[in-house]
């Protein structure tokens, strides 16, 4: 529930700059620009092995200054959820356990990110990300009114690619596909794909 | 204008979903049934030989279990002669044979059957014990034992042993194994799930609950 709050403070922020944002063409030297994504996430590597979902459960936002008209520098911020349901018996040194499982993982990451971007600024642009930070990642399982529960920051880094596209009216309008990888901690490390529509606005 | 009326809502519409997803976030899972939440847990003494076992003993009581504060024997008489009769079958079902405590013969183990009715507790070093003082068959199969006398658990994992409300905890003690006060422990079950809806919608699910027990446990 904490984190709801968090995100809910956060998204309400969100929703009150892009109402008032003046729509702009972002991606020129020295423009600030915000990105709000819708983000559907996918578990790959050692987090399938944990939760293996798809999920439609998440949010990036992205804040960039441009370099010029083909680099942004920025943040990311997100909050992405997966989580599976399973019923079975499993067997552990000394003892067996047989019931639903629910596991989640939810991680919310903090990094800082590069943005290549090609073709002509007004155009329809594909971009290529790197990105380097930290995941904050708590991993969740609920096993009848028992819960056991785990969070680590992470060293993490990302990449991605996708379009720019130019709407009327200055918006901008992005799809993206990011992998996120966050490296051993706690004897956790994860893995997960990210697909997101967005829209970015500058000023 | 009317470009940019568009594209702002959009863009809003695009926030909006976003910080839907988020706030949808976190602990989203559904529960279809209560039996959903049911869990089944057995752990075993790995050093211990079941297959000697041929007889055991069942007190015809489930007691009420309040974790580390003492227990009492208020049971339901609707469901509790039900739940003994259902472990009974089982334990008869592996060729165990029951004996009381009029037999001249101790047996081989005793099953003892407590509920809980508290919301936490351990049953890891509990302490117990003296719940089951007035037990008929501790005497004259085991003169001495007393409330000192504690059930051990030297092979359990400590997290083995959370329990909840509407837990049912199964023990299997081997007598005869005995060292200073303390009785090992040789299996155990704790069949957790919630004691809602009626008696004999309960029955069912923890007749089903108690079968699964002993179905993973198949070293007994």
């Amino acid at each position: 529930m904490k984190h709801r709050q968090i995100f809910g403070g956060g998204g309400v922020a969100l929703l009150l700059a892009m109402t008032f944002a003046q729509p702009v063409l972002a991606q020129r030297a020295g423009y600030w620009s915000w990105n709000a994504k819708y983000s559907t996430v996918m578990s790959v590597g050692d987090t399938k092995d944990v939760v293996d979902s798809f999920s439609w459960r998440g949010a990036t936002l992205d804040i960039e200054r441009a370099a010029n008209d083909n680099l942004t520098v920025g943040l990311t911020f997100g909050w992405h959820v997966l989580n599976e349901k399973g019923s079975g018996t499993s067997d552990f040194e000394g003892g067996t356990i047989t019931g639903t499982a629910w596991r989640y993982v939810n991680s919310a990451p903090i990094l800082l990110t590069g943005n290549l971007f090609m073709g002509q600024p007004g155009g329809v642009r594909p971009y290529v990300s790197v990105g380097g930070g930290t995941y904050w990642i708590e991993n969740r399982t609920e096993a009848g009114v028992l819960a056991v529960e785990s969070d680590n920051w992470h060293l993490g880094a990302l990449g991605e690619f996708g379009l720019v596209i130019p709407r009327p009216g200055g918006s901008i309008l992005t799809l993206s596909t990011r992998y996120n990888r966050a490296f051993e901690a706690g004897g956790m490390q994860h893995s997960y794909l990210t697909f997101s529509l967005g829209t970015s606005i500058g000023n | 204008m009317q470009t940019m009326y568009r594209g702002s809502r959009l863009s809003l519409t695009i926030a909006a979903a976003a910080l839907l997803g988020g706030v949808a976030a976190c602990y989203s899972g559904e529960i279809d049934s209560l039996g959903e939440l049911d869990l089944v847990l057995t752990f075993f003494d790995s050093t211990a030989n079941f297959e000697s076992i041929a007889t055991y003993a069942m007190p015809d009581t489930i007691i009420r279990f309040d974790g580390m504060g003492g227990g009492d024997d208020e049971g339901n008489p609707r469901v509790d002669p039900q739940i003994l009769a259902a472990v009974a079958a089982e334990l008869d079902a592996l060729g165990y044979m029951r004996i009381d405590e009029t037999s001249a013969t101790p047996p081989d183990v005793v099953v003892l059957l407590m509920a809980n009715r508290t919301d936490t507790a351990y049953w890891y070093g509990a302490g117990w014990w003296d719940y089951w003082g007035w037990y008929p068959g501790w005497n004259p199969w085991y003169p001495g034992w007393g409330g000192d006398y504690y059930p051990g658990y030297p092979w359990a994992p400590l997290y083995a042993g959370t329990q909840s409300r509407g837990s049912l905890l199964m023990t299997m003690i081997d007598p005869s194994g005995a060292t200073g006060e303390e009785i090992p422990v040789i299996w155990s079950s704790i069949i957790n799930g919630l004691f809602e809806s009626s008696d004999a919608s309960v029955l069912t699910r923890f007749r089903g609950l108690i079968r699964q027990a002993f179905d993973q446990s198949p070293y007994l």
